[in-house]
């Protein structure tokens, strides 16, 4: 065993250059050990503080309204303790109209869309807002919008506003459960960002 | 990349408020409406089917008796003859029976002077059945006038008005089976159903 | 001579972050907007011409009976709407002598019957018959939601009892048609 590790060591020493024989016979010798370490670059979004939001009964039931969309306040959803930790990110929302499950045509001056803006604020300079443009039958409701970089790192709470409540030409609204959908994407900002 | 959806249409059901009962159903109320006047119509008169005794027949609206006095007696030959009217009243109304000479009366203008023992106005008794209800008139020539009889009928009526005349044997203003004067005699019978 | 185990030389020690599978550049979180819409009927409106069917004197007054040429100008409903299926269902009542209560003499009546229609709705239009002893034709289904007008008409006119009898005279004789649309199932 002995001789074996002599022979290794003296190996090893004669396989690295420069180092070992430069100091030959004294009685310091200096190894080095490099260390290396690599933080990827990470975005997370903080579980959104309600995972449904419930608008309730959304046409009015009486008065010169009636049958169409009633006023509808603003609805929030925070999604806490969003964090990027790095340089140029930017906040995606994804917004597609409520529409409802009921399958049959729609009839001349009704709607089985509700359309919506969303607003996710409180990462960049500017909020990213997207707007729902369904038609009346409920066809092309989803849209997209991509805000401005955040330059730096950032911890915050993402806030999401949703306003603006419309049905498409303030048609009648047919009978039903409507559901629709917000998504958020917060990630590296592509080309420098919107 | 890491998506999370969390779409839970079964929480939307649950929470989803049921409409309230008024909004299930509508009704629209459209009243009909309309009215029917009072009416009493009543048609030309026609003789009535059966036996008509020295009566020559309607003409028009006048019945000509086709003998008036026996022969060699000049008394007043009987007489009798049925007449219909079609009639209607809408209303609970009155019928009412006016005898314009109150009896047969010589329709020369100047009156008569009475010689005595003489026949100079012929009584004749008019009958008249109309919805259930029977009335007559005796024009009894005593003197010449308006005479009248009314009866009040507390209901609608439809369907046809019966008039009877009749002229007894002998019949006289003065004294049964008295000769009568010559001349032409008439009345005017009318039958008004008006309101009451 | 000290021996140096230059153990790293050969080999270096890599940090790196753990498992790329549980984190990434980019995160999407999202969250479902739910929302309802009641089943529910309007019944609209009449306009300009009021709601009621004025028939005016109802015989000829000459004879006492029913006028043949008996007639209104249909009613429309203006902005009626169901936001889901539903039924339309059509109504009469007889127009009967308002005054006049007790049975009628005979070769009298005091009801006149009619037959009210209820169109534009429904494909079959919606009839009732105040003579008929049922009317199955009273409510029609849309299986639809619908927005749209409905005319409402009344005709066939006719003396109830027999066309010979004739009507007791009354100022008013009255008579309701009431039209009704229902959230169906």
């Amino acid at each position: 065993m002995k001789a074996l590790m002599i022979g290794i060591a003296a190996t090893a020493a004669a396989m690295v250059p420069g180092t070992a024989l430069a100091q030959a016979a004294g009685d310091t010798s200096t190894g080095q050990v490099i260390v290396n370490g690599n933080v990827a670059r990470l975005c997370i979004l903080g579980a959104p503080s309600r995972a449904t939001v419930d608008l309730g009964q959304m046409a009015a039931t009486s008065g010169t309204r009636v049958g169409r969309i009633a006023v509808l306040g603003d609805q929030s959803v925070t999604l806490p303790n969003s964090f990027c930790n790095f340089a140029g990110s930017a906040l995606t929302v994804q917004v597609t109209a409520l529409v409802s499950a009921d399958a049959s045509p729609v009839q001349p001056g009704f709607a089985k869309a509700v359309n919506y803006t969303a607003t996710a604020s409180n990462w960049a300079l500017s909020p990213t807002a997207a707007t729902s443009a369904a038609s009346a039958s409920g066809a092309t409701p989803t849209a997209t919008s991509t805000g401005v970089t955040q330059p730096a790192p950032k911890i915050a709470d993402v806030n999401v506003t949703l306003s603006g409540f419309t049905a498409p030409s303030d048609a009648l609204l047919t009978a039903g459960i409507y559901s629709g959908l917000v998504v958020v994407t917060l990630g590296p900002a592509v080309g420098g960002g919107s | 990349m890491t998506r999370v959806a969390l779409l839970l249409a079964s929480v939307a059901v649950a929470t989803a408020m049921p409409a309230t009962a008024q909004n299930r159903s509508a009704t629209t109320n459209m009243p009909v409406i309309g009215s029917a006047p009072q009416i009493c119509v009543l048609q030309p008169p026609r003789l009535a089917p059966g036996a008509q005794t020295n009566f020559r027949g309607l003409s028009g609206e006048t019945l000509q008796i086709d003998q008036m006095v026996d022969s060699t007696t000049l008394a007043t030959n009987a007489a009798s003859a049925s007449v219909q009217f079609d009639a209607v009243c809408s209303f609970p109304h009155r019928l009412r029976l006016e005898s314009q000479n109150n009896g047969l009366w010589r329709t020369s203008e100047l009156p008569p002077t009475p010689s005595a023992g003489f026949t100079y106005a012929v009584p004749y008794r008019a009958e008249v059945s109309w919805a259930g209800v029977n009335t007559a008139l005796d024009a009894d020539a005593l003197s010449r006038r308006v005479a009248e009889r009314g009866v009040t009928i507390d209901r609608p009526g439809a369907g046809t008005l019966e008039l009877r005349i009749e002229i007894q044997q002998g019949a006289s203003n003065v004294r049964a089976n008295a000769p009568v004067i010559a001349g032409y005699y008439g009345d005017t019978l009318r039958i008004v159903l008006e309101p009451q | 001579m000290t021996h140096s185990l230059i153990l790293a030389a050969g080999a270096f020690v890599a940090l790196t972050a753990g498992s790329a599978a549980a984190q990434s550049a980019t995160d999407t979180k999202s969250f479902a907007v739910v929302g309802n819409v009641p089943a529910l009927c309007s019944g609209g409106t009449i306009v300009g011409t009021g709601s009621t069917f004025d028939l005016g004197v109802l015989i000829d007054t000459t004879t006492g009976l029913l006028r043949t040429d008996l007639a209104a100008p249909p009613k429309v409903l203006t902005g009626s709407f169901c936001s889901s299926r539903s039924t339309i269902t059509v109504n009469a009542t007889p127009m009967a002598a308002q005054n006049f209560t007790a049975a009628p003499p005979a070769g009298f009546s005091r009801t006149v019957d009619y037959t009210a229609t209820a169109s534009g709705w429904t494909a079959t239009a919606a009839t009732f018959a105040t003579g008929a002893g049922s009317n199955p034709g009273a409510i029609q289904t849309r299986p639809t939601a619908f927005s749209g007008d409905i005319n409402v008409s009344i005709g066939t006119f006719a003396t109830n009892g027999g066309s010979g009898l004739r009507l007791v005279s009354d100022t008013s004789y009255l008579g309701l048609v009431t039209v009704t649309l229902a959230v169906a199932n």
